[in-house]
């Protein structure tokens, strides 16, 4: 603690009316800091202790500032790290009851994401075909920003007209596309310049479309006034984003997500829009901007049917059938069909006297207007689920005090909900889902090696087995709804093995923190355990916000485990009607039997023949293996690793009191490591190797372990020598 | 002739990493490994003109001193692969991700290279080697001593970690390597001279050079160990006792099922604890003095 020379000459500065304020405290820092330099008596000496003290106040601040930081830091990441040494670390278990079936079906495509850079706009636009971007597309395009960028005139560059053959439709919505993201700040001079595109569009429109009707819709010239550009391009990308997801609804063809009536919990539900609340703003925004949509529907479109949408009832008139047939596809009423087309044309009334009505747009009014929504409680009676009762109803108007209540009803209730739930989830289910058909047979998991994997066993810890019930089970219904049934239903129990008397039932479990399990398959208590996957709290869309909700739940990751029993038939009578558990009495399984199937252990021989390919990967991944190409290579691989899962003798007690836990390690590997470490040790030659600490050869390792059977790839062995404290190189002798 | 270190693994007598501070800019480290730190610094700062020392030659830099030494590696290699972690913090595989304190490169101070050491202390890798730690702290304040205590990222090492503190100088002199050296000379003789059994599993030690056949390769000398020969034979230090056994006996001995290198021990004889790099030390060395002494036949 030497005095800094430059906090000295501060010291040495200060006016003597601050030494004097200064000297009180330092009459009262003396003692402490006479320790640490032994204060001079002199007069001198006070500035010197002033600048020292100075210097320390400020690095204890300083100091303190630093730690608070970091621990708000660490306390962030801590969220994420999914296996803390905590031991009392909660565990909260939400089971979610099997879901009926929906009658939609789903293929949501993922809305497309906004174009932030021009990077990736590029790559976007060659992403299918990279050889085309050196076929001089790119080079007009360049081109034409670079005209722009000069302030040329752009008819020189491109004479309209003549261009029509030269530069596609594609093309000029790429200009389009490219001008916006290069010049954010366009100046209103050179918008011109879009104009010019925009007509060229509509010329080209004009030239390629065949029918009457296309032509006679297309937007005259001479309405695009300067005036209406500045207004056009002063647009927020907001809006103009939701014009493209206009499009992107019209694809799909599922307007509805059934959801139980129940799990209508307000407080958790994660912002959404409904399909047709998005049709519907895409469509304000295409009755207000119909000539910004002109331009960027086709921009986002390329080429699919719909190219321009303009003040004509006919094209409308498409929209809307297509929307029907939409609405007639997911199968609901006809009724429902009809409010839509009503919707469509309410939409687009607007349209016929664009620049008059505008502000009579309100997206409020027009909401009010949508047919469907106003009907808050509509139901229907569905037609064609074959065993039990379905009542639809609208949950739009569902209140906030009803949601986690238990359901009263016995009978099932689907509603329908015009909710959509945000499709990145979706996806993510269909991707859980798919490799899941024939389950992994249990892989020995020993609770006690990692302590972290696997649920604590210690009492203080919570589970909670609730019936409450998430928006994403909800969610999440739609997708498995279809499997569930299958399995919950006795009629359908031929799928199974067990052709006794035996009814599945499927119950669902929501565990905090990522918990790695195997699936799991015991066909003796026909017992299945899944896990089905892991929800992470997503991001959303920002257009998918709404703006009042509340969504305070901390990042977190669930696991969702689904676990299959087959227990004895319940009363026959009740067959037709499928009962929904209702209260955590009727669990199936209470969290000890959870936890009692985590630390189950099995010795089973896998073969790995019925793997599918990704199933193999993951295998490989689990036991620290890196991933290969070659099926059957895979297949040798984790035939010869899982010998040392076989063999094992001691693989129960794990001793592990010298060794730290690794979060690296699952436990399959664990066990793998303690009897290649058996194997090592039955060999004199290694053994001595490893306790006198010799750094070990791997190739020479390798070839050993392959001679007494034991064909180990290298990274396998490195891992393995890595967490042993094993010194190893690659490299052989060079003798 | 082959060198003899280089014929069959010998744990070397001393092995460190060194972290060097420049004294003139306080914000400049070097992590570096050697078997003699003493002289590695004097090529550091250039007062021995042999020997490499590039990234430490820079004006303005010297001299350097050092501030922290990580030692009783059993290998080079070990000592290697430390350094290169300890030089990588944001990259090593012995730190996990999630615990790391240096994200991205060219983060240094003397926290973060304490931190590092810490997390690569309790890593698996590098917990079982029984490494020991010392601070060189010669200023009067303390200050080097006071940053590892603070231990700013509060990253724990298990407590049978050893950290000294100590000048470098005074730690050198040390007599604790001479007393070793003793001690395997007189094992030695005795070894030599008497025929001694495994005091675990009462089998003949033969140790004569005469039984040794000549080599002309490592993979011969490998060849030869995976018959059953030339068997590591440790020996109880205490001067009393200095009771022989065979390595693999006493590791057999002192662990349950499958964990591999003992943590505790003590001899079979006097049951006195024994410090197990020691013993594989003097082991190691009465190995390579067998074979250099077949050799030189």
């Amino acid at each position: 603690m030497n005095p800094d020379s430059s906090a000295y000459n501060k010291g040495m500065s200060k006016s003597p009316l601050e030494e004097d304020a200064v000297y009180g405290q330092r009459v009262s820092a003396r003692d402490e800091l006479g320790s640490v330099v032994g204060a001079p008596e002199e007069d001198d000496s006070i500035q010197f202790l002033q600048t020292q003290m100075q210097s320390i106040h400020e690095e204890t601040v300083a100091k303190e500032q630093h730690e608070t930081k970091l621990s708000s830091q660490l306390g962030q990441l801590r969220q994420f790290s999914n296996c803390s040494d905590d031991t009392n670390v909660q565990v909260s278990i939400n089971t979610i009851k099997p879901k009926p079936k929906s009658r939609t079906t789903r293929s949501l495509k993922k809305p497309k994401s906004k174009k932030q850079s021009m990077n990736s706009m590029v790559r976007d636009q060659f992403e299918s075909d990279k050889l085309s971007y050196f076929t001089g597309d790119q080079k007009k395009i360049d081109r034409f920003i670079k005209a722009i960028k000069n302030e040329e005139e752009l008819d020189k560059v491109i004479p309209i007209g003549s261009t029509s053959q030269l530069i596609t439709k594609t093309d000029w919505a790429y200009f389009l596309r490219s001008i916006k993201l290069k010049f954010p700040n366009l100046r209103t001079s050179r918008k011109r310049s879009l104009k010019l595109i925009t007509r060229n569009m509509a010329l080209l429109e004009r030239s390629e479309s065949d029918g009457l009707w296309s032509q006679a819709s297309t937007m005259p010239e001479t309405e695009l006034s300067n005036e209406e550009i500045k207004w056009l391009y002063d647009l927020h990308d907001d809006e103009i984003e939701s014009t493209s997801s206009f499009i992107e609804d019209d694809v799909n063809d599922n307007v509805f997500v059934l959801t139980l009536s129940q799990n209508m919990d307000s407080q958790r539900q994660p912002p959404e829009i409904s399909d047709s609340e998005q049709f519907f703003h895409s469509a304000k925004s295409t009755a207000s901007n119909s000539q910004s949509l002109e331009i960027f529907s086709e921009e986002v479109n390329n080429g699919a049917d719909i190219v321009v949408i303009s003040d004509s009832e006919s094209e409308a008139e498409q929209l809307t059938i297509s929307d029907s047939k939409s609405a007639t596809c997911s199968q609901s009423q006809v009724q429902s069909g009809q409010a839509f087309i009503q919707v469509q044309e309410s939409i687009y009334k607007p349209d016929i006297d664009l620049h008059s009505h505008q502000k009579e747009l309100d997206p409020l009014i027009s909401f009010q207007s949508f047919p469907f929504a106003d009907s808050k409680r509509r139901t229907f009676m569905s037609q064609d689920t074959p065993n039990p009762i379905q009542v639809i109803s609208s949950s739009t108007g569902k209140s906030p005090s009803v949601p986690s209540s238990p359901p009263q009803h016995k009978r099932k209730i689907i509603e329908v909900s015009p909710f959509k739930t945000p499709t990145k989830r979706a996806k993510l289910l269909n991707n859980a889902m798919s490799p899941n058909v024939s389950p992994i047979k249990m892989i020995p998991i020993s609770s006690e090696t990692t302590p972290e994997h696997t649920l604590p066993n210690n009492a203080d810890e919570e589970i909670i087995i609730s019936d409450v019930e998430s928006i994403y089970s909800s969610a999440r219904s739609t997708i498995y709804s279809n499997q569930l049934q299958e399995q919950a239903s006795p009629l359908k129990r031929r799928h199974y093995r067990d052709t006794s008397k035996k009814q599945l039932h499927t119950t669902r479990h929501e565990v905090k923190h990522q918990i790695p399990i195997r699936d799991f398959e015991d066909k003796d208590n026909h017992i299945w355990l899944k896990k089905v996957g892991v929800k992470e709290n997503q991001v959303i869309d920002i257009e998918e916000i709404i703006p009042d909700s509340e969504d305070d739940e901390e990042p977190q990751e669930v696991s969702i485990i689904e676990i299959t029993k087959a227990v004895d038939e319940p009363d026959r009578s009740n067959a037709s009607i499928l009962q929904v558990p209702s209260s955590p009495s009727g669990e199936l399984f209470s969290s000890q039997e959870i936890r009692k199937f985590l630390a189950d252990q099995e010795d089973e021989a896998v073969d790995f023949n019925t793997f599918t390919t990704s199933q193999l990967m993951e295998q490989l991944k689990d036991w620290g293996m890196k991933p290969i190409r070659g099926r059957d290579q895979m297949i040798q691989i984790l035939t010869e690793a899982n010998k040392l899962t076989i063999n094992s003798q001691t693989t129960a007690e794990t001793t592990t009191s010298t060794r730290m836990p690794s979060i690296k390690i699952s436990p399959t590997q664990q066990i793998m490591y303690e009897n290649l470490s058996g194997i090592i040790k039955s060999n004199e030659y290694w053994y001595e190797k490893i306790i006198s600490f010799e750094p070990l050869i791997l190739p020479e390792m390798k070839d050993w372990l392959e001679s007494i059977g034991y064909k180990l790839e290298f990274d396998f062995l490195q891992k393995y020598c890595d967490e042993n404290g094993i010194c190893c190189t690659n490299q052989r002798y060079t003798n | 002739m082959v060198n003899d270190s280089s014929l069959c693994h010998v744990v070397p007598t001393f092995y460190c990493v060194y972290v060097l501070q420049s004294i003139p800019k306080p914000r400049s480290f070097y992590i570096g490994s050697t078997p003699d730190p003493n002289r590695r610094l004097r090529q550091h700062n250039g007062e021995l003109k042999r020997g490499g020392a590039y990234k430490t030659k820079r004006d303005g830099f010297r001299p350097w001193k050092v501030v922290m030494l990580i030692y009783n590696f059993p290998s080079k290699i070990s000592a290697l692969q430390f350094e290169h972690s300890l030089q990588h913090p944001y990259q090593t595989r012995h730190i996990d991700e999630i615990n790391r304190v240096t994200i991205k490169k060219g983060t240094t101070s003397l926290q973060n290279i304490m931190a590092n050491v810490r997390l690569l202390l309790t890593s698996n890798f590098f917990n079982p080697l029984d490494l020991k730690i010392l601070i060189c702290d010669d200023n009067d304040d303390q200050s080097l001593i006071k940053i590892w205590n603070i231990n700013k990222y509060k990253i724990d090492i298990p407590n049978y970690i050893n950290v000294d503190v100590q000048p470098l100088q005074e730690f050198l002199l040390d007599d604790k390597n001479s007393i070793k050296s003793n001690m395997f000379e007189t094992l030695k003789q005795n070894l030599l001279k008497e025929s001694s059994t495994c005091s675990i599993c009462s089998c003949k030690i033969d140790y004569s050079p005469e039984t040794v056949p000549s080599f002309k390769s490592k993979k011969q000398i490998n060849e030869f160990r995976q018959q059953g020969n030339l068997r590591l034979i440790g020996a109880c230090m205490q001067s009393e006792c200095n009771s022989f056994f065979h390595l693999t006996c006493m590791a057999m001995k002192h662990t349950n099922d499958n964990s591999l290198i003992p943590k505790y021990k003590s001899c079979t004889v006097c049951n006195e604890d024994l410090d197990w790099l020691s013993v594989v030390k003097i082991a190691t060395r009465l190995r390579s003095y067998l074979l250099r002494d077949s050799l030189n036949d």
